[in-house]
């Protein structure tokens, strides 16, 4: 019994030592690019922003611009060999084109343009299953999706739920507006589907780091009820991915509400304040749909160029030993 | 629905127009065109048996979904989408007793065979829910997916603003 517990104790140890061994390894520095999946065009800027609502004759700068173009922001995050995407674009151009988008490329194509391929992507972080955001999931043979299991189980209990004016789809008569199950369509779930069923998902619960130093950080219901962050070590400092959870850069930085969709907005300052803390500020945090998106009034993102179809990329950091991949 | 449809094709007919205002004919083969009226009431008749057709779809995906990340719960599997199997049946049934216009007819085919694509990858499922083999799941998502790009090019004939933005 002794020489059993002692067997236990030695193994116990060395599981502890290893343990520390990984947490104490250095962090991996990442090299960031963000590339513009597609562009949503004229879109009434108190949609998105409620409180940025057009006021006709106002004078102040937070009611006077009547609509905005939103990109939907893809992060390509390279650490060491792993190359990994925040989020994925929108794949069935019939979707976005009903949806008044346009500078939709694809994303392999745009990946070419940093000299990467889509074999060479090993994992996909989504920020949420929404349509603009888990797209193109199948043109990434290599890669691993990371999905919260809480985003796929709030899915499934909305479009079930009984009442039709609470399960309401995009296809419903009159659009869904915000309802529960808004944003999810088939050929997306598919793709997600597909992933799981080759053994290629990785059902996320909470948080999860991915790789020394990237790591998944829950944020339920601050734009869907499974959304997470990812938080990526570069040379700037920490970034933090936010996915529809951080559509507005600007709505980071002044403290309001964006894109509400089946969002808790208490959770959604929350996840704000969690980019402040790990980031020591909010110029870090990396937005999906922001409009000053490409600019230097969006700072992270001004090392901007065009890529295929009029759509935008950025070079926002870069590893030691990196090369810069602007053309 | 049906004003917002028409409205939709016939404001994309009229946005292809040339600068000059004379009117482009229009291709028997375009897919965007205005619906005539027994178009539009065919449209309207296959419409609710669609919206079941995707609804069944997404609860195939779920319930692949949750028996592979849940548990490998076969008799849930089983249990969840033999009634998807009979409702995708119900669907080709009742699909198959519309009036078809002529005119939409190979558009009627084409969903026919988008419905029995669905009910097709029902039926694999649960093969693999009684009989195991879980990398036929795969052809029965594959199956699905192309019938869910199928559904897509109807759409763009019968319901050119299917989905909308939120």
């Amino acid at each position: 019994m002794k020489k059993v517990m002692g067997a236990l104790a030695t193994v116990t140890f060395a599981a502890a030592v290893s343990v520390g061994s990984v947490a104490a390894q250095a962090q991996t520095e990442c090299s960031v690019w963000l590339v513009e999946s597609s562009r949503f065009m004229n879109v009434p800027f108190g949609a998105f922003m409620p409180d940025r609502a057009f006021v006709p004759g106002s004078t102040s700068a937070s009611n006077n611009i009547p609509t905005v173009d939103l990109p939907v922001n893809v992060g390509v995050i390279k650490c060491g060999e792993e190359l990994i995407l925040y989020d994925s674009g929108w794949k069935q151009e019939d979707y976005l084109t009903m949806t008044g988008s346009d500078h939709w490329a694809a994303l392999p194509e745009q990946l070419q343009l940093l000299d990467f391929s889509a074999d060479d992507v090993t994992k996909i972080v989504i920020g949420h299953g929404h349509w603009d955001h888990a797209g193109q999931l199948s043109d990434f043979p290599n890669a691993v999706l990371y999905v919260q299991r809480e985003e796929l189980r709030a899915i499934e209990w909305a479009l079930n739920y009984p009442n039709p004016k609470i399960s309401a789809v995009n296809t419903d008569p009159g659009g869904c507006m915000r309802t529960p199950a808004c944003g999810y369509t088939p050929l997306t779930l598919d793709e997600i589907y597909g992933k799981v069923l080759r053994g290629q998902a990785v059902i996320v619960d909470g948080e999860m780091e991915i790789l020394p130093g990237v790591k998944i950080h829950p944020a339920f219901r601050a734009h869907t009820a499974g959304s997470q962050l990812l938080e990526v070590p570069t040379s700037l400092g920490k970034l933090v991915f936010g996915s529809d959870a951080y559509s507005s850069w600007e709505a980071i930085r002044d403290w309001m509400v964006a894109n509400v969709q089946q969002t808790d907005s208490v959770q959604q300052f929350l996840a704000y304040e969690k980019c402040y803390k790990i980031t020591g500020g909010y110029e870090n945090c990396v937005a999906a749909h922001e409009p000053l998106s490409y600019t230097d009034k969006y700072p992270l993102t001004k090392n901007a160029w065009e890529g295929p179809n009029g759509s935008r990329m950025a070079e926002i950091a870069l590893a030691a030993g990196e090369t810069s991949r602007k053309p | 629905m049906l004003t917002v449809v028409v409205g939709y094709a016939l404001q994309r007919e009229l946005a292809r127009q040339p600068a000059g205002g004379a009117v482009e004919p229009v291709a028997a083969a375009d897919p965007v065109r205005a619906l005539s009226l027994e178009e539009e009431a065919y449209a309207a008749a296959l419409w609710p048996i669609h919206r079941e057709a995707k609804l069944g779809a997404l609860a195939m995906a779920f319930a692949g979904i949750a028996y592979k990340t849940d548990g490998h719960d076969a008799a849930r599997l089983e249990t969840e989408v033999i009634p998807l199997v009979e409702r995708f049946r119900a669907a080709v049934d009742r699909a198959q007793a519309l009036d078809v216009p002529a005119s939409v007819r190979e558009v009627h085919e084409r969903y026919l065979g988008v419905l029995a694509s669905y009910e097709h990858a029902a039926q694999v499922t649960v093969e693999v829910a009684r009989d195991g083999g879980d990398e036929r799941l795969i052809d029965a998502q594959e199956i699905s997916f192309r019938a869910g790009e199928d559904a897509l090019r109807v759409g763009d004939v019968l319901w050119p603003g299917e989905y909308k933005p939120h």
